[in-house]
Formats: structure tokens, C-alpha cells, sequence
């Protein structure tokens, strides 16, 4: 590629080089590879399946969000939540409600991580195959 | 053969076997002594290279920043001028071969941020138009009979520019109480686009993939689906085959074992039956 101009046109079409996206996709399997240890630690019991978070005022704004007069602001931000992520959701728990809210936070900034997770999910399933 | 006949493989959900079945029909295609290329646009994992065991070179290709031109290439502004600069290099480096009888334009890691790139075209003819143009320009005179396109698992502005090249739908779908109404999205979709935009998008095959006719509820939403597409329907479903996931894991098609399953040799024939009866319904014979 001696030419001047066709190395311009490279230059200015060239997309996701080496760096920033080969690299991502090997650390992606890694990452994978950990939430699958992780996984099977869950399945044979050495995990605990429970996430527990330390936050007063929003420990008060789900409080809140669980008494049933405010039946109808819980439904509107679940029905939020699985129209984000293309689940129909029914009247969930609160601990649903919350699992539900860490996905569309996770989603909103780490899609790319949330896929891992999803992948080592469906290896997980086929191994049962 | 003269007309080029164009398919893509696309439903709004992922695993239903968009892959499996482009990789497979392609073949099914080639055995039956077409020329076929088929071009993945479903994501950098590149899939459909990888179901051919050839995507760890193309892997190395990326890495050393050797992979350009590439599938990404063709959707930019710049792609004429690269084309003529380059000649008949600039698509005999889009395209590998496989160890099956079929060319292959592999995916690259750039198809994250073309997504992005299209989406700033502000005029949707023009956005979703620019793969057509390139396959009518650069691949039909190559005397492909038959180009495939392997789309991502959701709407994006790159599967809208697969749909909108092909005109021509494959819906691969798993048999499950969510996959009609996933298919009946589809073709609400597909109609929306022949009224947005006036180009005549059709459901060409609506494909039972993973059938397990073991279990009578897999028959009831066959059924299901024979009612509902009575035209669309592939004349037959591909059983599911651990045989194929293997296969497909191994770095090849089902067409390549040399001792097949029954279910593997099912499969093949079925995906053989379906890729005549694509050539018969796309009128390209
Ligand atoms: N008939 C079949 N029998 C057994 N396994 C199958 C069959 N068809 C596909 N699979 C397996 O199912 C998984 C998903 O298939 P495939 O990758 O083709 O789906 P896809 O629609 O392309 O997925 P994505 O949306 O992620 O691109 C793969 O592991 C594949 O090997
Ligand atoms: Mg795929």
C-alpha cells in the first residue's frame, strides 16, 4: 500500500482496529471463563445466590415503592424496566425488582459485559445437552 | 443461472440458527453446483467464518491490521474510490474461501461502530441502501448464482441494510410459545418497510430449526406454524442435532462429517430440500 491517497482512504475508513477490539473480545472470554466458575459455584452451593447492597436512602425509596398504595409508581418502573430489556414482567418481588434494575444498569453502561454473562449462561445450558 | 438470488438470514431474537442455517443452505446451495458467497454481518464474533474453522486466520489478519479492505469497508462513503484504486483486488480481499464450496466475507470488528456510523445518515434510503449498491456493483458481476447475508439477532441499521440488499427473508425459528410471536413480528416489520420506505421486502422462509419431534408440543407449534405460514413455511424442518452443534463447534457443517448421525443426515437433507425450494420460490433456476 504505497499510494498516498488509497493509504488516506485506509486511514479514514478503517474501523475497530487491533487495539481497542481484539483485545476487549480475549479479555471478554476471560471474563466469561470467571462468571462460569462462578456459575458452577452457585449450582453446587459454594456461592451464595444472594447480591446485598448498603445504601440507607435507597433502602428507603424501594420501602417506600413496596407499600401498596404506591402499587401503581411499582408497576410503572417495572414495566419500564422490562420494556428495557424485552421482558414481560409480572408483579415481581422486591428482590426481582432490584435484579431487574441492576440489569438495565449494567446494560446502560456494560452491554458488552452483560453479553459474557449471557454467553457463559448458554454454555452453561448446552453442557446439560 | 443469471439472476443472482439474495437471502437473508434474520429474526429479531438470538440462537434461533440464523448462522447454522446461512452456513447450511450455502452449502446445501454449492452440492447442488451454485456458486455461493455468503456474507456475515452478524457481529464481530464472526460466527460464520468461525462455523467454517476459518476465522482464526482472519482473526490474525485483524490483529496484524491486515483485514482492510473488509465487510465494513463497503458500507462507507470512501468505497468507490478504494474500488477503483484497488481494482479487482478490492473485492478479492473482502472475500476468503472455505474448505466447503463457498466464499465467505467474515465479519470484522468494525461492525460495532458502523451500526453507530449508519445511524448518522440522516436519510434512511440512503442509509440502508449503500450494501445493495455494493452487491449489485461489485458482487452480482462476479456470476455469484446465490449471496446469503447472515444478520445480527436484533434491529439494528445494519440488519435493516441486509434486509433492504436481500429483499428476500430467511427466519430460522426455534419451535417455543415466544417464536410466533417473534415471527409475527417480523413480518409486521417487513411490512412496515414496504409502506415506509416502498421497497418489497418478503418473508421467504420461515425455517423450524432445533425440532425435537420427540416432544408433542414441538409437533403442535409446527403445526402452529404450518397454519400460519402455509407459504412461507420451509417444505422441512431441521431436527435438532447435537451432531450440528458439534459439528459447528469443530469448525465445519454438517455436510462435512464423514460419519453422520441420523439426526446429522436428516438435518442435511432437510437443508437440502429447503435450498432447492429456495431456488424454486427466489426463481433463480
Ligand atoms: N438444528 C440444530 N441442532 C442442534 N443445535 C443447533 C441447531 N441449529 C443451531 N444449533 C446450535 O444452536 C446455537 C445457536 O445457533 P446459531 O449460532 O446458528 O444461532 P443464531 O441465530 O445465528 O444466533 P445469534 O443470534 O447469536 O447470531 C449454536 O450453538 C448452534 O450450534
Ligand atoms: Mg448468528
Amino acid at each position: 500500500m504505497d499510494d498516498d491517497e488509497l493509504e488516506e482512504l485506509r486511514e479514514r475508513t478503517d474501523r475497530g482496529s487491533r487495539l481497542d477490539t481484539a483485545a476487549g473480545e480475549t479479555d471478554r472470554g476471560a471474563f466469561r471463563e470467571s462468571i462460569a466458575e462462578h456459575l458452577e459455584a452457585i449450582d453446587a452451593g459454594e456461592r451464595q445466590k444472594a447480591l446485598s447492597a448498603w445504601d440507607g436512602p435507597l433502602a428507603a425509596f424501594v420501602a417506600a415503592l413496596e407499600e401498596e398504595e404506591h402499587a401503581d409508581r411499582r408497576e410503572a418502573i417495572v414495566d419500564a424496566l422490562g420494556e428495557e430489556l424485552g421482558v414481560d414482567v409480572d408483579d415481581p418481588k422486591k428482590s426481582e425488582l432490584l435484579a431487574l434494575t441492576l440489569r438495565v444498569g449494567f446494560q446502560e453502561v456494560a452491554g458488552e459485559d452483560l453479553e459474557a454473562l449471557r454467553e457463559a449462561l448458554r454454555e452453561d445450558a448446552a453442557k446439560g445437552l | 443461472m443469471s439472476e443472482t438470488i439474495r437471502l437473508a438470514a434474520f429474526i429479531d431474537k438470538g440462537g434461533t440458527g440464523k448462522t447454522t442455517a446461512t452456513a447450511h443452505l450455502g452449502v446445501a446451495l454449492a452440492r447442488e453446483g451454485l456458486d455461493v458467497l455468503l456474507v456475515d454481518l452478524a457481529g464481530k464474533q464472526g460466527d460464520l467464518a468461525k462455523t467454517f474453522g476459518v476465522w482464526g486466520e482472519y482473526r490474525e489478519l485483524i490483529d496484524a491490521g491486515d483485514a482492510w479492505p473488509n465487510v465494513t469497508t463497503v458500507f462507507q462513503d470512501e468505497w468507490a474510490a478504494i474500488a477503483e484504486k484497488l481494482g479487482e483486488a478490492a473485492v478479492d480481499d473482502l472475500v476468503i474461501e472455505t474448505g466447503e464450496g463457498v466464499d465467505l466475507i467474515p465479519a470484522h470488528p468494525g461492525l460495532d461502530s458502523l451500526d453507530a456510523d449508519l445511524g448518522n445518515i440522516d436519510d434512511a434510503a440512503e442509509r440502508y441502501s449503500r450494501l445493495e449498491t455494493f452487491l449489485d456493483e461489485y458482487i452480482d458481476p462476479r456470476g455469484y448464482d446465490a449471496v446469503l447475508l447472515d444478520l445480527p439477532g436484533l434491529t439494528n441499521n445494519v440488519s435493516y441494510s441486509g434486509l433492504w440488499a436481500a429483499k428476500h427473508v430467511l427466519a430460522p425459528v426455534e419451535m417455543g410459545p415466544f417464536e410466533a410471536e417473534q415471527a409475527d413480528q417480523l413480518r409486521e416489520d417487513l411490512t412496515q418497510m414496504v409502506e415506509a420506505f416502498d421497497v418489497e421486502v418478503d418473508l421467504a422462509m420461515v425455517l423450524p430449526n432445533k425440532v425435537d419431534t420427540r416432544t408433542k408440543l414441538a409437533e403442535e407449534y409446527l403445526e402452529a406454524f404450518r397454519e400460519e405460514y402455509p407459504e412461507a413455511i420451509a417444505p422441512e424442518y431441521i431436527p435438532y442435532s447435537q451432531d450440528i452443534r458439534n459439528a459447528v463447534d469443530g469448525g465445519e457443517t454438517a455436510f462435512a462429517l464423514e460419519e453422520p448421525s441420523t439426526t446429522a443426515e436428516d438435518a442435511r437433507d432437510a437443508f437440502e430440500a429447503d435450498a432447492r425450494a429456495l431456488v424454486d420460490r427466489l426463481g433463480g433456476a
